[in-house]
């Protein structure tokens, strides 16, 4: 690799900084899912109970398990 | 959270609704100063936030039930409002809160667009998500309120606020609700019919054992809090011996604070030796059974080539040309299918080649190299060992010094240094005992785990033959895999936030501070000075002031900093306003200047309420150029001057006349300067 082909691939990278991104794995975006619905219900518009929290996050696992196969 | 427009409608002195302040929302000049001399109305305005967003009041706030104006009581008007308008995640929000006859207030939050107002279902949780109400109080604070954020009672729930405000609530709330789903999937296993009795067996097994488990760590949290508060007692009577006025004591008590310091130092040399050790082993053990192989190896190889064996004496080349030349060395005639001929033709298949020389070049050199990484493996060995026992040495010579300085210390016979030593006493017993009950539950802790971890092996080899046990093992395995992760980033998270702001109020003292002292945040977010060697040192109020300060700021300006963090875990974190009243009472002009200087750095909007002799001065020279929006509170009265003072304020070259005598009106109007 010439240093004119590292200057070209530094270009692309400031040019497109999101490849550096780190990318979550399936688990973190579930993860990231179950935080939404808990400030969703814990702090958000539509503030309910317990139950009701609890119930959305597990059709959201149950909804999970299924696109995996399971 | 940024404040945009304050209105106050007849609210305490505020007489009807010409009381509008414009707050800077600049990012350069993000300090919006109000000046008003003691009794005007500084921390009325100050309330009116606080009462508008949290229906809450300062605790010095006088007579809190005298919310509307008496001027306009007397009027016949039995109303008061405070509306605030306010910017938050790049929307606009208006927030009204009114009293009505003195005793009913009505709280309203309008989502703000263009002209049109839509009003928010749940206002009360909405504010609470982008500022704790908990933590009002210290973005709001007036005065010396700051000072106590460490005190043990108002402290707990700072840290609770500190909790909620950096989101790690919403990932331990999420923990237990993954937990209490689980739950429910084990009654559901519990409840399948038709279960055969080894599996029902198992099923009442695991739900007896989860619960076993979640009452242990029930138990452990309130082992943790029992722990914390002997600490802090333990703490405090440490302290008043390092303290008392009998000087031997005082010395003695000093010796052992080093001699456990430095025990603790052994300690933790020890661990990291036995982890080396342990590393070691696990990288190199192996060594120790692959050296006899290499030995064997390599006396095969020499005595196989003693004896010209390996490699063969012949050559595959020379074996192939024979072959070739149909004629043997020995002369013999080596014709296709003859007896001499197979005989010559399987010679190649021994014969001496590149790969085999190759082959026993390498076999050789690994041989040579197992047993160099053998002799290197054992002489790391024994440096840790010996650095081990060293190490014994060293702790059980500062264990013999400490019991040696504890006796002397037990020795001295003042009734003070008496009490004192009972009370350490009876502490550091009742603090072995917790200690040994936490030891003994986190053991059986492990235990049920790992017979958890059986049960639901088993379980799943069940769910080969029923797909409904199949089906609930799968959901609790992704729960339970869900919930190690979710603790994982929030053990993560914790550490991360507690070094970033224990960093933040270090860089504030380290430049501001007279002494050379650190700040230390423990793991429930309390925070302390420490000397080098660790200890707690006691502040002055002005050094408690400048500390309390610095963190609320470090705090505020991280959770500014993790707002914009995208991506993140919990994605919390805001841009909060500091809305402080006479921040400046008990600090010096060194700290005044230092206070005045790392407020508008850290904070994202400040709001100074000050009076001519907290502003005048240091303050005054430092904030100037950071102030985009400033006002001055005007108070009316209708009583004669008689001599009293006029309260004149000079600011940018005008002069502006704080109390007017002989007015129509009891009231307090507000001024803008800029």
């Amino acid at each position: 690799m010439s240093v004119e082909d590292i200057l070209n691939e530094l270009k692309d990278i400031q040019e497109h900084p999101e490849v550096l991104l780190e990318i979550d794995s399936e688990m973190e975006i579930v993860l990231k899912e179950i935080i939404k619905i808990e400030r969703r219900h814990l702090y958000g518009l539509d503030s309910t109970s317990a139950t009701k929290r609890r119930n959305a996050i597990q059709e959201l696992l149950i909804e999970k398990l299924k696109n995996r196969g399971g | 959270m940024l404040l945009q427009k304050l209105k106050l409608v007849n609210f305490r002195q505020f007489y009807s609704d010409t009381t509008v302040i414009e707050f800077s929302t600049d990012t350069d000049k993000n300090i919006t100063l109000i000046h008003g001399e003691n009794g005007v109305g500084k921390t009325t305005l100050l309330n009116a936030v606080l009462w508008c967003l949290y229906e809450k009041l300062t605790h010095d706030f006088e007579r809190p039930e005298e919310l509307i104006c008496l001027q306009s009581l007397k009027e016949g008007n039995k109303n008061c409002r405070v509306e605030l308008n306010f910017e938050y995640e790049d929307k606009h929000y208006l927030a009204q809160r009114s009293l009505q006859n003195t005793h009913q207030t009505h709280f309203k939050l309008f989502e703000v667009t263009d002209s049109n107002y839509s009003e928010v279902p749940n206002p009360k949780a909405f504010i609470n998500s982008i500022l704790p109400d908990d933590m009002a109080e210290y973005f709001f604070f007036h005065g010396e309120g700051i000072t106590n954020i460490n005190a043990k009672k108002s402290g707990e729930k700072f840290r609770r606020a500190i909790r909620d405000i950096l989101g790690f609530r919403l990932a331990e709330t999420a923990i237990d609700d993954l937990k209490e789903i689980n739950k429910k999937w084990t009654k559901e296993l519990a409840s399948l019919q038709n279960l055969s009795q080894e599996q029902s067996l198992l099923i009442k097994k695991k739900k007896n054992t989860e619960e076993k488990i979640a009452d242990l760590k029930s138990k452990q949290t309130h082992l943790a809090d029992e722990k914390e508060i002997i600490q802090t007692h333990l703490d405090q009577i440490l302290d008043k011996l390092r303290t008392c006025s009998h000087t031997n004591a005082k010395a003695l008590q000093r010796e052992i604070d080093t001699l456990i310091n430095r025990g603790n130092k052994v300690d933790s040399n020890i661990n990291q030796a036995k982890v080396e050790k342990q590393g070691l082993i696990k990288k190199y053990g192996w060594i120790i059974f692959g050296q006899k192989l290499a030995n064997e190896g390599l006396d095969f190889i020499d005595e196989q080539s003693l004896k010209a064996k390996i490699p063969a004496p012949y050559d595959e080349t020379l074996v192939k040309d024979l072959i070739d030349q149909e004629l043997c060395i020995c002369g013999r005639e080596l014709k296709l299918g003859t007896d001499e001929y197979l005989k010559v033709t399987s010679l190649i298949e021994t014969a001496d080649n590149a790969i085999i020389r190759n082959k026993l070049l390498k076999s050789r050199s690994a041989g040579t190299n197992i047993k160099g990484r053998f002799s290197d493996f054992l002489s790391d060995l024994e440096r840790i060992e010996k650095n081990l026992s060293k190490l014994d040495d060293d702790k059980r010579d500062i264990s013999h010094e400490l019991d040696e300085k504890e006796k002397e210390l037990n020795n001295i016979d003042t009734d003070e240094v008496e009490d004192l030593n009972e009370l350490k006493r009876n502490c550091m017993s009742e603090l072995s005992a917790v200690d040994q009950k936490i030891g003994s539950n986190k053991r059986n802790i492990t235990n049920l785990d790992s017979e958890l971890q059986e049960i639901d092996s088993k379980l799943k080899r069940f769910g080969a033959e029923d797909v409904r046990i199949s089906r609930l093992t799968e959901h609790q395995s992704y729960a339970q895999e869900l919930i190690k992760l979710c603790g994982i980033k929030l053990d993560q998270h914790e550490k991360d936030s507690k070094l970033t702001i224990a960093k933040k109020v270090n860089e504030t003292l380290q430049e501001f501070s007279r002494k050379d002292f650190k700040v230390k945040v423990g793991d429930d977010f309390s925070f302390f000075l420490v000397r080098e060697d660790g200890h707690r040192v006691a502040k002055s109020k002005g050094e408690n002031l400048l500390l309390n300060l610095s963190f609320v700021s470090a705090l505020i300006e991280f959770a500014q900093m993790r707002s914009r963090a995208s991506g993140d875990f919990l994605v919390s974190g805001t841009t909060a306003p500091f809305v402080i009243d006479a921040p400046f009472g008990e600090l010096d002009n060194t700290y005044k200047k230092a206070t005045a200087e790392f407020l508008p750095k850290r904070s994202r909007q400040l709001i100074f309420l000050l009076s001519s002799s907290h502003w005048l001065g240091i303050v005054d020279d430092t904030i100037k150029n950071k102030i985009g929006s400033e006002y001055v509170l005007v108070s009316s009265k209708t009583s004669m001057q008689n001599g009293k003072p006029d309260d004149k304020l000079r600011v940018d070259g005008k002069e502006y006349i704080q109390s007017l005598y002989n007015k129509e009106k009891d009231a307090t109007f507000i001024e803008k300067v800029k």
